[in-house]
């Protein structure tokens, strides 16, 4: 009897007017190759963060799959990127 | 011209069989017979000069092997009953050459299919229908279960149609340009429909940044043609932090996954949570 392991991102989703990547982990154990259980684990990704003069950084996708990267990078283009970044801004207008 | 021949009976002389008719010639029934093929203790093989038990035994490779036409109108109906069922067991159709690979059943308890010797599938005579083993599996994204016929939904309202549910964990991260690692980070969701359920722990570091306090979420917030729905959606409880109460809310301006942390004097920044941690929990819709 052999237990093994694997993740897969079973869903890539691109969502929303800033292509917000939402990527779901399925982490699947199998005892001889049938599947015994199922899991999942979420995260979302956007295209950047603000620094102190309101320029955006790019998300860091280098510990992302390939896959996951690949999708990201194809959905956030120049127009998203500063669409993303000047609601960042806006947002920041209401810190305290 | 047709020439007939009339026998009471034919008996062959030697063996067992009887031969009739030429390697291309058929045996026909004219439509003025009333009478049948009768064949009072014994098998018939078609295709095979030896039936493998079964009282019909039909083998070739034509598609369809057996076929049944309605001639008239109606429903071509192929019956499988039992004269003397066992109280239980009505009829039933093997498929596959053991029962342990599939049958159709009709019992007491309703129509029955059955896979590898388990009923898996019934529905009784009450219309439910009961999966009796395993999971009622979706195969295409956006499919469900149709509730549109249900009161006080809408006949064929695509509203109606309940079709996801998942559970899942996800790690909260700092989404607000800190750049900071949150010491706890542990957040668990239910998303039914496009309503999601998420229970939330972080703890912040120490630090003095003062960056937007935003955590991440693991769905985006609904935002059609940018009404923001989602926005102003709060956790039912406030988590505690020195120096007052917070309010843990969705503030999208936009389809993005975070959440924010408003005080009574506006929104918060990491500083604000240096060192402290929060727990809660919050319900909003996504898209």
């Amino acid at each position: 009897m052999a237990l093994t392991e694997r993740c897969e991102n079973d869903k890539i989703e691109i969502v929303g007017q800033y292509k917000a990547v939402q990527v779901r982990c399925a982490t699947v154990i199998e005892r001889d190759g049938v599947e015994v259980t199922r899991s999942f684990h979420r995260h979302v990704l956007h295209p950047g963060t603000l620094d102190e003069n309101d320029a955006l950084v790019d998300t860091d996708l280098s510990g992302e799959d390939a896959d996951v990267a690949a999708i990201a990078t194809a959905a956030w283009t120049d127009a998203v990127k500063e669409a993303w970044r000047l609601k960042l801004v806006a947002d920041k207008q209401q810190l305290v | 011209m047709a020439s007939n021949l009339r026998v009471d009976n034919i008996q062959p002389s030697t063996g067992m069989g009887i031969g009739i008719g030429t390697a291309n010639g058929s045996v026909t029934f004219n439509a003025d017979v009333t009478g049948g093929l009768n064949v009072t203790n014994g098998s018939v093989g078609i295709g095979t000069d030896n039936p493998n038990a079964a009282k019909l035994d039909v083998r070739g490779s034509n598609n369809p092997l057996l076929k049944l036409t309605q001639t008239t109108s109606g429903i071509a109906r192929l019956n499988i009953e039992s004269e003397t069922n066992d109280g239980y067991q009505y009829a039933g159709i093997g498929i596959g050459t053991a029962s342990a690979d599939a049958e159709l059943m009709w019992t007491t308890l309703g129509f029955d299919v059955n896979v590898a010797d388990s009923v898996r599938l019934r529905i009784p005579s009450s219309g439910d229908v009961q999966v009796l083993t395993g999971n009622l599996v979706i195969g295409t994204s956006g499919k469900g279960i149709d509730f549109s016929a249900a009161s006080p939904s809408a006949a064929g309202s695509s509203s109606a149609v309940l079709d996801d549910y998942e559970e899942g964990t996800f790690t909260p991260t700092d989404v607000g340009g800190g750049g900071l690692t949150f010491t706890t980070a542990l957040g668990h969701y239910v998303k039914i429909g496009n309503i999601v359920n998420v229970q939330i722990r972080v703890k912040w570091p120490t630090t003095s940044n003062t960056s937007s306090a935003r955590v991440s979420l693991p769905f985006t917030g609904f935002n059609p043609s940018g009404a923001n729905v989602s926005d102003g959606a709060t956790a039912g409880a406030a988590g505690y932090i020195s120096g007052g109460s917070v309010i843990p809310q969705i503030h999208t301006s936009g389809s993005s996954a975070e959440i924010y942390f408003y005080n009574f004097g506006g929104q918060m920044n990491n500083s604000n949570f240096s060192g402290l941690e929060l727990r809660f929990g919050i319900v909003y819709r996504t898209s």
